[in-house]
């Protein structure tokens, strides 16, 4: 059994908040990440830090050129079974 | 090494499906070999502009011989897919020097971008070099520069306008217009700056050459490198390489001379832009210490001024940062325009903390004009 403690969507909007610079209530489920000034080179690398050594989950050229919304990046937490209702 | 560096380079390279010391190999400067791959990287990156042609690519990034700046690359799966240049600089804080960088011309290959590659290529250039300046950023990296670097809010923009006729021009205002203003303003324009301008007083002279040899005491007698201010100190192999090598611009030095002492400097970019305004700038300028003053900077901005004037330029800009120049250019007639967007800097800890105070900066055009 995974000792990972799974998160809630909404702390995962925060916490994706934080890692990219942006204010607190600014991203919503329906964000696209095109449109969220804090998706760059640097966001992208501290979100990638982030899932590896919080959720374990690697994001690879595959994965991150898939992530086009927020509701990807919750996807692929809810995907690696560390979802919380 | 940092710690947070080598977990991010871990992250990195497990993303692309390598090892983090594979990473750290891949990452390396560019050897001539790479000049092709170099070029075709940044037209990617950056379209055909005139600074990525394969000339100024060549001058300005494996010119070993004259030149000491160096382009990294990332290289992944047999290609180039990242590059960042990397022009070492000393840089004089208080009374200590560090060996530093300007990162300049950060381009990723357009399928490998927003993947942390062009951060984390920032990131290894802070982890190896006490100081890191970046002189601007474009929309595809003004985030993340501003993430990386403190902003250093201290370039102040002057100019001083000849004539308004190319300026009405280009916004294709109707011929009898532009033709009408431009007469009409040519006599108030000089009028407004006439009273400004200094004549060149008894004993002193002026002479304009195109090459750098009498700066070479500038650069190489100590007791002339002692503002006490932040500095890039300038070498004259990097003057000789910056003026009388550049492939795509043209400069004049003017010398200031008292009994023959050479006291004083300028240098003047004779600049022709893709539009009709022929907007010269002005580079650099400095003076032997007893004479770094208002009284002699207004003397030597009048004098490039009214030699601009006579070379038919439109107008002539300059960026200055300390007060002793802002305060020389406003006496002199030139009008602020605007505080730009600044420099960027990353220091190391041990760097002296005025490093961070965007007061303390003596910064010119030669600094930081990126279009060299």
């Amino acid at each position: 059994m995974s000792s990972i403690a799974p998160i809630t969507v909404t702390d995962l909007l925060q916490l994706t908040e934080q890692l990219l610079n942006l204010d607190e209530g600014s991203l919503t489920i329906e964000t696209l990440l095109v449109d969220v000034p804090g998706w760059d080179s640097m966001g992208v690398l501290l979100l990638m830090a982030e899932m590896d050594e919080r959720f374990n989950i690697t994001l690879n050229e595959v994965t991150l050129a898939n992530l086009k919304g927020v509701k990807d990046i919750v996807a692929t937490v809810k995907n690696a079974g560390l979802l919380s209702e | 090494m940092n710690q947070n560096f080598v977990k991010i380079s871990k992250v990195l390279a497990k993303s692309l499906g390598i090892t983090a010391e594979e990473l750290m190999q891949s990452y390396d400067r560019a050897t001539t070999a790479d000049l092709a791959d170099v070029c075709e990287l940044m037209h990617l990156g950056f379209g055909a502009a005139d600074n990525v042609s394969k000339e100024v690519i060549a001058w300005r990034y494996f010119d070993s011989s004259n030149n000491p700046s160096d382009i990294f690359v990332l290289r992944y799966q047999g290609k180039l897919i990242g590059a960042i240049g990397a022009e070492p600089i000393k840089v004089k804080v208080g009374d200590n020097h560090y060996e530093g960088i300007i990162a300049s011309d950060i381009v990723v290959h357009p399928e490998h971008m927003k993947r942390g590659i062009g951060a984390w290529m920032n990131l290894y250039l802070q982890e190896k070099f006490p100081i890191v300046i970046a002189m601007g950023s474009n929309e595809n990296s003004d985030t993340m520069v501003r993430r990386l670097f403190k902003p250093m809010n201290c370039r102040h923009h002057f100019k001083m306008l000849f004539s308004i006729k190319n300026y009405l021009e280009i916004r294709q205002w109707p011929v009898f217009f532009v033709t009408l203003a431009s007469m009409l303003a040519v006599i108030p324009l000089a009028l407004l700056r006439a009273p400004f301008l200094k004549s060149l007083p008894l004993g002193y002279t002026l002479s304009w050459t195109n090459n750098t040899d009498n700066l070479l005491m500038f650069f190489n007698d100590v007791e002339c490198q002692c503002r006490n201010l932040n500095v890039i100190s300038r070498s004259a192999k990097y003057c000789r390489w910056r003026y009388d090598l550049n492939p795509k611009s043209q400069f004049k030095i003017l010398e200031l001379r008292k009994e023959n002492r050479l006291l004083g400097y300028a240098v003047v970019k004779d600049k022709v832009a893709s539009t009709l305004v022929k907007d010269w700038q002005l580079m650099d300028w400095d003076f032997l210490p007893g004479f770094r003053d208002k009284h002699h900077l207004q003397i030597l901005l009048s004098a490039v001024a009214k030699y601009a004037v006579k070379n038919a330029a439109h107008s002539l800009s300059v960026m200055a940062s300390d007060e002793l120049s802002r305060t020389s250019l406003r006496h002199t007639g030139f009008s602020h325009r605007a505080a730009d967007d600044g420099f960027f800097l990353w220091s190391q800890s041990q760097v002296d903390a005025s490093v961070l105070n965007e007061n303390n900066w003596f910064l010119s055009l030669c600094d930081t004009d990126e279009a060299l």
